[in-house]
């Protein structure tokens, strides 16, 4: 049976039959009612998670083997089709992660269900609720205590090897070698382990041991969660601009019958039909980041005296601090303060950010130096800091560069805003609304063929959203 | 004779006798160069000089100083012994031959770290392969700094070490290929 169906024509027909559309043959939340898988610390994701540790138990001790929504089926699933080191990683991972997620809305009987994520940047230990009942895994070789190293999962190296790389493969994980055609037997052929896949998450499978260092991990209930974060950093690096591997072999390539809908009908999703989430039915809580954060920016920016009422629009944010312009060159760190209520007027200073919030740099409206192979390394509270301080330093914030930020075809460069995600930091460097904070930006050239040109930074901000 | 060492005047002798004991240390001190295949037991580096894969760019590894294609190091694993069924990862630095498993990750040549997944390959299971971009692996260095990191042939050091809270049981992989290759095109 054919369940590759005409996706324009089964979301039109899902506004007809009230939200739910079907995707390869599974059911999925249309559009309009788009779930939100939410990290897993974060209060609001306390109702999926009292569901999803209920159903587990379900799963585990009620649902017979007979039966495909039996726990121990899900995970052979993993052991018997995944397909590791090799460009289907992602997308195969992805489906996975949809086809289970439905089983535990039919289990618990909840339409609205949206699976946790654990992001082990922010939080590197195993969250406290899996260390109790259905969600306890006995075979990890981790405490409770135990971190997944900050050498594989920490935010230098998340923004630095993996969300900077520009090609799918190397973000992704390789083709197959020698593959050239759509036979079932390249999915799971040896191709090449990329970043994502090959340090941070062998990284955290490897150092928890048990269970999740072999093909049957899905037996532990983290498996999950630690893949929906997985999940989450490809959707974050498709946000950045980054485009997905383009090749037919990859886009066009079927899993036959690897998953199922909860009554055991097979499914066999097809890699083009993975690559947004929004299709799928659900978006990450900080999914749109970039945009909200760029959002944000143009609020700001366009209306700088009324922008955020108390408790109101939550996509205008708080500016704790911003910077007058600063005008700075290769080998000449520059230092600025950026101090509160340096946009006049801004109510944003009356209130506060809530403990949720995440926390941003905005370099606004940055003109570009004539050679774009420069990299800014960005500290906060570090006025010392220059080329060879090490990104282990406390006050480094990250790393960002202007590759693809001219465009040679229209009239040369242009400015560009970038926002950095710098939450991880926010409490070691107390950042907080009213605090005067100072921003050191290190131009570093990245190769040899540098001009001595300058580069100017309209503004820089710190905003909390 | 004038031209035998004990006639010389006793500086130059001194000098002399320093650049012998001092290319004596070296060698003493810098692990001999490997060839593929190789053992890689748990936590003993093991320095290799990478081939190229296709056509080697002219500059070699200097295109990475300048806007070009990236170039990527692949690492083949084949058998993994894993006895302790830990996980294990791979520490990798470029040009740093005396990197050890202590070796920060900030020290210069530090090319990151993978890991195994499964821990312990099934029997029939393909080669592990992994692939580092060493454009953005490197780009931390800046211009001068990899000017000088790429001033030898290319040399990447491998340190198989455990991960988590594993004791360090015995363990070893077979190194069975070293790789460079452009990537994208010159």
């Amino acid at each position: 049976m054919n369940l590759e169906i005409n996706r324009r024509r089964l979301i039109q027909y899902a506004g007809a039959i009230g939200g739910v559309a079907v995707i390869d043959g599974l059911p999925v939340v249309a559009q309009a009612a788009t779930v939100v898988r939410r990290n897993v610390t974060d209060s609001a994701a306390q109702k999926d998670l009292d569901i999803y540790r209920a159903a587990v138990g379900q799963m585990k001790d009620k649902i017979p083997a007979s039966d495909k929504r039996n726990w121990r089926v899900q995970a052979s699933i993993h052991q018997n089709h995944c397909p590791h080191g090799n460009w289907y990683f992602l997308p195969w991972h992805r489906a996975y992660l949809v086809a289970f997620e439905n089983i535990i809305r039919d289990v618990a009987q909840k339409a609205d269900f949206a699976l946790p994520y654990w992001n082990w940047t922010t939080g590197p230990t195993i969250p406290a609720p899996f260390w109790t009942g259905s969600l306890n895994d006995t075979t990890r070789r981790v405490t409770a205590s135990t971190p997944m190293p900050a050498s594989a999962v920490g935010l230098p190296v998340i923004n630095s090897q993996v969300l900077s790389q520009t090609n799918y493969q190397a973000f992704g994980s390789y083709m197959p070698s020698g593959q050239n055609n759509l036979d079932n037997k390249w999915q799971r052929a040896g191709g090449g382990t990329g970043a994502l896949e090959g340090t941070p998450h062998n990284t955290v499978h490897g150092t928890i041991g048990g269970n999740m260092g072999n093909y049957m991990s899905p037996l532990d209930p983290i498996f999950w969660l630690h893949h929906c974060n997985v999940d989450r950093l490809w959707s974050v690096w498709r946000s950045m601009g980054r485009t997905d591997e383009t090749n037919a072999l990859w886009r066009d390539f079927t899993f036959p019958n690897n998953f199922y809908l909860p009554n055991g009908t097979p499914i066999s999703p097809i890699v083009k039909n993975q690559l947004s989430t929004e299709a799928l039915g659900y978006i990450y809580d900080n999914g749109r980041t970039p945009n909200l954060a760029a959002e944000a920016v143009a609020a700001l920016a366009a209306s700088p005296v009324a922008t955020v009422p108390p408790g109101g629009n939550p996509l205008d944010g708080f500016v704790l601090a911003g910077s007058a312009a600063i005008t700075t060159a290769i080998g000449k760190p520059e230092t600025a303060p950026v101090k509160r209520s340096v946009t006049p007027n801004l109510r944003a200073t009356t209130a506060t950010p809530s403990p949720q919030a995440r926390y941003y740099m905005i370099l606004e409206k940055v003109v570009p130096p004539t050679d774009p192979s420069v990299g800014l390394r960005l500290f906060i509270d570090t006025p010392g800091a220059d080329a060879s301080t090490p990104v282990e330093d406390k006050g480094y914030v990250g790393f960002v560069a202007f590759f693809g930020t001219h465009d040679a075809g229209h009239g040369g460069p242009h400015t560009v805003t970038f926002v950095l995600d710098v939450t991880e930091k926010a409490e070691a460097l107390n950042l907080k609304e009213g605090r005067e904070n100072a921003v050191t930006i290190v131009p570093v050239a990245l190769n040899d063929d540098k001009a001595a040109s300058k580069l100017t930074v309209a503004s820089v901000k710190i905003v909390a959203i | 004779m004038n031209g035998k060492p004990r006639d010389l005047p006793p500086s130059t002798r001194q000098r002399w006798r320093a650049r012998i004991l001092g290319l004596f240390l070296a060698l003493a001190t810098t692990p001999a160069l490997a060839t593929t295949p190789a053992d890689l037991p748990l936590n003993r580096p093991l320095t290799l000089r990478p081939t190229w894969r296709g056509t080697a760019p002219k500059d070699g590894l200097k295109i990475l100083t300048r806007p070009g294609p990236d170039i990527s190091l692949r690492v083949e694993i084949g058998a993994v012994r894993n006895p302790a069924d830990v996980g294990l990862g791979l520490r990798l630095f470029l040009n740093q031959p005396k990197a050890t498993a202590e070796t920060p990750d900030s020290a210069p040549g530090y090319l990151g770290n993978v890991a195994f997944f499964p821990s312990s390959p099934p029997p029939g299971a393909p080669p592990l392969s992994f692939v580092i971009n060493l454009r953005t692996a490197l780009a931390g260095h800046g211009a001068g700094g990899l000017r000088t990191l790429i001033q030898a042939p290319p040399q990447v050091t491998i340190i198989l070490v455990p991960l988590g809270q594993a004791p360090p049981r015995a363990a070893s992989a077979r190194v069975t290929g070293l790789t460079l290759e452009l990537q994208g095109g010159p």
